[in-house]
């Protein structure tokens, strides 16, 4: 096995074996992100130092019996908007290049607890897109490449966690999402990406964009993996007003036969690229050997519009100062050099009927999941967009459809896991979405279908040196 | 991903305002925003409303230096905008829970 692509439990077993040490696999990690690193655009900073002496740290304790779980020893990237000492937190943003705190955002702080080695800060879209961003370039690092063709983007607003994690630079990446920003480059570069349910992470420490849809959550090589990273950052956390105190539950994963009740939702299937379509439809055929597969209708309700007044009216409250004093058009997409203007003048009655229509959503979505357990559909419509050309103009004629704002306005937690390989050699993904604080139930089932399908351990063949 | 724009261009053409955009025009991905597209936005003319909140907005904002071009592009982003306050205007939400914010009188006894 190539350490480079090892899952954590891999990696994991081969540090409690003696196999490597966590000072090797941080080096390897290190030298990778070093020479791949900006050939996809993916990395913002390295931490050699903070990530040697945690990687030397974690070798002292094991030496001497302390383990402190399945994390123990492992490299990670963070998203650049996270909060570390050692490295400027730059928002993908040039206003904010040089930006320091001194402190560690709380997931870093758990993360850190948990054993695992925080080896560089990778690559966003300036401020995590809350300003309208319309193409790959809008972040003062570079479009950030999918490793599977250099030509084509991969995904944001949580690029570089995508990109690394997909070309065997990190192990695992911490990402965020207001609206689609772990989905998308999880998708788009073949990984296995968690959102959890709003409130379960907390964001102590992370760039506020938005704060009623803010989530912050891991970009990993398996299901497995994404619970693992899932249960070492999720808890209570004072410093965050929407912070929950639901315990995670460990994942019964691969000894159970539970036979679940999915649906597909009614519209998401439609204006899909022909290749999305059919990895869809295979991915339905591997998924009716674990259970029953019905139709579900989305509730109807004005969901871009409600998203639009939310983060409209929150992005422009967080970002106030530089839309005021105009540093904003130091961004780098033309979209974002002006997006937030428009946003100063959103009605105040517009984000509140928005807020109530998410209140009502809420209830729906409860009914929607009275006789499902888990939603099933493509994770986007289409495959990657080139990143030279506007995303508006990429693939004429597709639709993502509204599932996955439906399900941030709600909140609801949902997992995304490759399925295939779509056109231009890129891949597919397969989403599920779950109830309210069921990760547990989403990285059962993708771990169910990942151990009847190999798609989650391909990997881009100009990385694998 | 969900995009002022996308939402722009459905509201208008499903009611027959504008069919030079398609419906079926793909989504911004991997956004966390409304996109509001400037070269999109060309599409739709400001209104006087819009272009007098984009220029009250060059006035009120002596620091951001907005230029006339800027000014411009802003009014149409904000005539986008309203596409938006179109979806919440002559809908009944009577019986809408009230919006979940919350709010305490001190920090001692927040939810």
């Amino acid at each position: 096995m190539s350490v480079a692509f090892g899952t954590i439990v891999e990696l994991g077993e081969m540090l409690r074996s003696r196999q490597i040490s966590s000072v090797e696999l941080t080096r390897e990690c290190l030298q990778r992100l070093e020479r791949y690193g900006p050939q996809l655009n993916s990395v913002v900073t390295l931490m050699p130092q903070r990530a040697l002496a945690a990687a030397a740290q974690a070798d002292r304790d094991l030496a001497a019996g302390t383990d402190r779980g399945p994390l123990h020893g492992i490299p990670y990237g963070a998203k650049d908007l996270l909060a570390a000492v050692g490295a400027p937190t730059t928002w993908g943003a040039a206003p904010y290049k040089t930006q320091h705190f001194s402190y560690d955002a709380e997931v870093v702080a758990r993360l850190e607890r948990a054993g695992a080695v925080l080896v560089g800060k990778l690559a966003m879209i300036e401020l995590a897109g809350g300003m309208g961003y319309n193409q790959a370039d809008a972040t003062f690092t570079g479009p950030c490449k999918t490793p599977w063709n250099l030509n084509y983007w991969s995904g944001g607003s949580s690029s570089g966690s995508g990109a690394s994690v997909a070309s065997g630079l990190v192990p695992f990446a911490i990402g965020s999402e207001t609206d689609g920003s772990i989905m998308n480059p999880s998708a788009y570069c073949g990984d296995t990406g968690l959102r959890p349910t709003y409130g379960r992470v907390s964001r102590f420490g992370a760039m506020p964009l938005s704060w009623t849809l803010d989530k912050l959550g891991p970009l990993c090589r398996s299901a497995l993996d994404a619970g693992l990273v899932l249960n070492a950052i999720a808890g209570h956390d004072d410093k965050d007003f929407a912070s929950v105190q639901i315990p995670v539950e460990q994942p019964d994963v691969g000894t159970t036969s539970r036979r679940w009740r999915m649906a597909t939702v009614e519209g998401t299937g439609q204006k899909l690229q022909a290749e999305v379509a059919r990895n869809f439809e295979r991915s339905l055929e591997v998924l009716g050997a674990l259970g029953t597969i019905s139709h579900a209708m989305l509730p109807k309700f004005p969901y871009d519009a409600m998203v639009g007044a939310v983060i409209a009216a929150e992005a422009a409250s967080s970002f106030r100062d530089i839309i005021q004093d105009g540093r904003v058009q130091e961004l780098r997409d033309p979209s974002d050099r002006i997006g937030g203007y428009s946003y100063l003048v959103v009605y105040a009655v517009d984000y509140v009927d928005a807020m109530r229509q998410r209140a009502a959503l809420r209830s729906s979505f409860a009914k929607l999941f009275t006789d499902v357990d888990v939603l099933v559909a493509p994770t986007f419509s289409t495959v990657a967009p080139p990143i030279d050309i506007p995303f508006d103009k990429a693939y004429p004629g597709t639709d993502d459809g509204a599932l996955i704002t439906a399900c941030n306005l709600v909140g609801v937690p949902a997992i995304s896991v490759p399925n295939g390989i779509g056109a231009h050699g890129l891949p597919t993904g397969l989403m599920f979405v779950g109830r309210p604080f069921a990760e547990t139930d989403l990285v059962q089932i993708a771990s169910a279908y990942q151990a009847r399908t190999s798609h989650h351990l391909e990997h881009p063949s100009r990385f694998m040196m | 991903m969900s995009t002022r724009r996308f939402f722009l261009s459905y509201a208008l053409s499903a009611a027959g305002l504008l069919t030079s955009v398609s419906r079926g025009v793909a989504r911004p991905p991997g956004g966390a925003t409304p996109t509001p597209n400037p070269t999109a936005s060309s599409a739709t003319a400001p209104s006087p409303l819009a272009k007098e909140l984009a220029t009250s907005l060059q006035r009120g904002l002596p620091n951001a230096k907005l230029s006339e071009a800027i000014t411009a592009k802003i009014a149409s982003d904000i005539q986008d905008g309203f596409a938006i306050n179109k979806a919440f205007t002559n809908v009944d939400n009577k019986n809408l829970p009230p919006p979940d914010f919350v709010f305490s009188a001190d920090n001692e006894h927040r939810p």
